[in-house]
């Protein structure tokens, strides 16, 4: 009876946090770039039990002592493309192939090469059965603290020493990996068109930094997005260096990933899925109230009628 | 229960601002040379729990930690700059410009 309790209350915990997850989706439907967070529930791990009766034990079998909030995993599916033509809006599109550890693409024993299928968390499986995810395009950016961050989606800012930066003061990198300083003082950012492949021109020629270099924006290819964390204002952190396996993308390989300038992604939220969840997370919280409820009549028969002498 | 609240609270006054500024635009719709602002939003900074590693399971896709997040915040509006109608008002005093520039 008191195991019972125990379970329930993790039930409610559970959906508790469903709900916290659910109602932040909802809260960024209309915010540029956001990907989809998805509450994933998993048992407590089993635990077997046997009874033991005057020196005999019989086995009963195994349970699971309740469920919690594993992880919560975001969803890379793209987001509707919005037209803004406004030059400071940039985004990144891409549909990439996964490769192996030798940074080839797989191919099938015939040498054609093979279009891996992805399921909704972005996970597929390689030729040999193992798992792959799709690898996701970012602009590398750095925070105040010069460590790397990455975005898809940000706004183009000039600030006072010529630097590129997001709205909130992060600096995009170029292909040196260094903050890019434009050359030019008088450049806006509408003056400045973006190419396909990152590359800064105004009027059709190269926009240089200020070594006399053309200046391209800094695309880095995250193998497995799930080892980045949100950070909060569109920006993504990584959590686990070695799985998320970062390289930075060489301009001369030819892709499907392009940088747009004057687009929007939309946030990837379905605002219906998410009250249908939102709906769901309480009925099963008030299912596992209810469970409480009657443990707790149970036990307030065992401990106040049985026995009672009147 | 209380992240929730909190959350979707922060976003409603994220949102209040922006119908503030919306309800500012359609107020000025007849308002001469008046460029109407536009919002955007940001998701605000995420807190990451920590998880101990037992939690640390097989089959698991994300690293070690729970993201949580708070809602939204109003990013800078922005004055969009593109041209309104012109208007034959043959009045010689009235005078305006066609392209980029200020008087």
């Amino acid at each position: 009876m008191i195991k019972g309790l125990y379970t329930a209350t993790a039930g409610m915990l559970t959906q508790q946090k469903r709900h916290d997850t659910i109602t932040n989706n909802i809260s960024n439907i209309n915010t540029p770039g956001f990907k989809e967070a998805v509450p994933i529930a998993r048992s407590f791990p089993e635990i077997y039990m046997s009874m033991i009766q005057k020196g005999s034990s019989n086995e009963i079998g195994s349970f699971h002592s309740g469920v919690m909030i594993e992880e919560t995993v975001n969803v890379f599916s793209p987001g509707q493309i919005i037209e803004t033509n406004r030059a400071e809006d940039l985004m990144i599109s891409s549909n990439l192939q996964p490769v192996d550890e030798d940074g080839n693409p797989y191919t099938d024993e015939n040498g054609d090469l093979i279009e891996i299928q992805f399921d909704a968390f972005g996970k597929g499986t390689d030729p040999d059965g193992l798992e792959v995810y799709q690898p996701e395009v970012f602009f590398t950016l750095w925070n105040a603290d010069e460590e790397p961050r990455y975005i898809q989606n940000a706004k183009l800012f000039i600030n006072d020493q010529k630097q590129l930066m997001t709205e909130e003061g992060f600096l995009f990198l170029g292909q040196d990996e260094q903050p890019i300083t434009l050359f030019d003082d008088d450049l806006s950012v509408q003056q400045i068109q973006i190419q396909k492949n990152g590359q800064l021109l105004y009027n059709g020629e190269e926009v240089t930094d200020i070594v006399g270099q053309p200046i391209t924006l800094l695309l880095s290819k995250v193998n497995n997005p799930h080892h980045m964390a949100r950070e909060g204002n569109g920006v993504y952190t990584v959590t686990d260096e070695e799985r998320a396996s970062i390289s930075i993308i060489d301009n001369q390989e030819v892709q499907p990933i392009q940088v747009l300038q004057g687009f929007m992604e939309g946030s990837n939220v379905d605002p219906a899925q998410s009250m249908v969840d939102l709906t769901s997370a309480m009925r099963i919280y008030e299912a596992n109230q209810q469970v409480i409820k009657m443990l707790d009549e149970t036990l307030s028969k065992t401990v106040n009628e049985i026995g009672r002498v009147q | 229960m209380n992240n929730s609240m909190i959350s979707a609270m922060v976003s409603m006054q994220s949102l209040q601002q922006k119908l503030n500024i919306q309800s500012h635009n359609v107020a000025n719709i007849n308002t001469t040379g008046y460029k109407k602002l536009e919002t955007s939003f940001q998701d605000l900074l995420s807190t990451r729990v920590n998880q101990v590693d037992e939690i640390n399971l097989e089959g698991r896709k994300s690293s070690l930690g729970v993201q949580e997040g708070v809602g939204i915040r109003m990013s800078n509006p922005y004055l969009t700059t593109d041209q309104g109608t012109m208007t034959n008002t043959a009045i010689s005093t009235d005078v305006a410009i066609d392209g980029d520039g200020f008087f």
